[in-house]
């Protein structure tokens, strides 16, 4: 299992699928991505490019109200 | 295994030659293992120009501080190419892979990376990005890179400062093409053990 996390920032909206290696790398037509430094900004970018590695988290589903 | 399908090219597709102002290279005794094709991957019958696709991740040693690509990005602008020549006797014809480019430099660093390019020779993979967006794997673990051509220096008033260089592989087939959009280039040495 890898040891590699987002920045929190940024692990509240995205989750990494499959990373192997270290947490610098040179993705192609995505270009460099360093997980040490990436921003929430850098993220959605990549996500909306279509980038295979970083997948949306689903929000937590909000808590029913407990009636009385 | 009969290979030798029709061969189309899509009109209006626009393809760039040479090779970009950046090549990777690792030593192989850094590589555990070698990636699989998409053809090795593939249930059912493979894609044409499937077994020319690395498309697994490189697995590399656990060593700590190696395991990873080291990056060129000295490389004089339109110089860098990658050709697959095919070289030998008829009976006795393989391909041989090779990678020039030009490095317009001439200082303590330049110097010390040229030497130890030598001394290193045939115990290096490349990596090269070309232009129409292709990763060129040049060598394998088992035929390793040798420096065929260094040649340069001051240079004379109209000449260029830096060095010409050639290296090739003699794996007897043209590259085969790394997929890094899918599986990325790891640039990081491995972490020491906590980090």
């Amino acid at each position: 299992m890898s040891k590699i996390k987002l920045p929190s920032d940024v692990a509240a909206h995205f989750e990494l699928v499959e990373w192997t290696g270290g947490t610098r790398q040179h993705f192609g037509k995505y270009g460099l991505v360093d997980l040490e430094k990436i921003t929430l900004t850098q993220a959605k970018k990549l996500a909306s490019k279509g980038f295979p590695k970083l997948k949306p988290v689903k929000p937590a589903p909000a808590k029913a109200k407990k009636e009385e | 295994m009969s290979c030798l399908l029709s061969l189309t090219k899509q009109c209006g597709t626009q393809l760039p030659p040479g090779a970009k102002l950046k090549a990777y290279w690792i030593p192989i005794s850094e590589l555990d293992g070698w990636p699989e094709t998409r053809a090795e991957l593939t249930q059912g019958t493979p894609a044409q120009g499937d077994t020319k696709i690395l498309d697994e991740p490189f697995d590399f040693v656990d060593t700590v501080g190696k395991g990873f690509w080291r990056e060129l990005s000295a490389i004089l602008v339109d110089t860098p190419s990658v050709t697959n020549n095919l070289e030998g006797q008829i009976g006795g014809q393989g391909y041989r892979q090779r990678y020039n480019f030009f490095i317009p430099l001439n200082n303590a660093p330049a110097l010390e990376w040229l030497d130890c390019l030598v001394a290193n020779s045939g115990c290096t993979v490349w990596m090269v990005p070309t232009k129409d967006g292709n990763y060129h794997v040049i060598g394998d673990p088992d035929n390793g890179v040798f420096v065929e051509v260094v040649e340069g220096g001051t240079g004379t008033s109209e000449d260029r400062l830096g060095y010409n260089v050639t290296i090739y592989a003699n794996t007897g087939y043209t590259t085969l093409l790394y997929d890094a959009d899918e599986h990325g280039i790891n640039l990081t040495p491995n972490p020491a053990q906590g980090g």
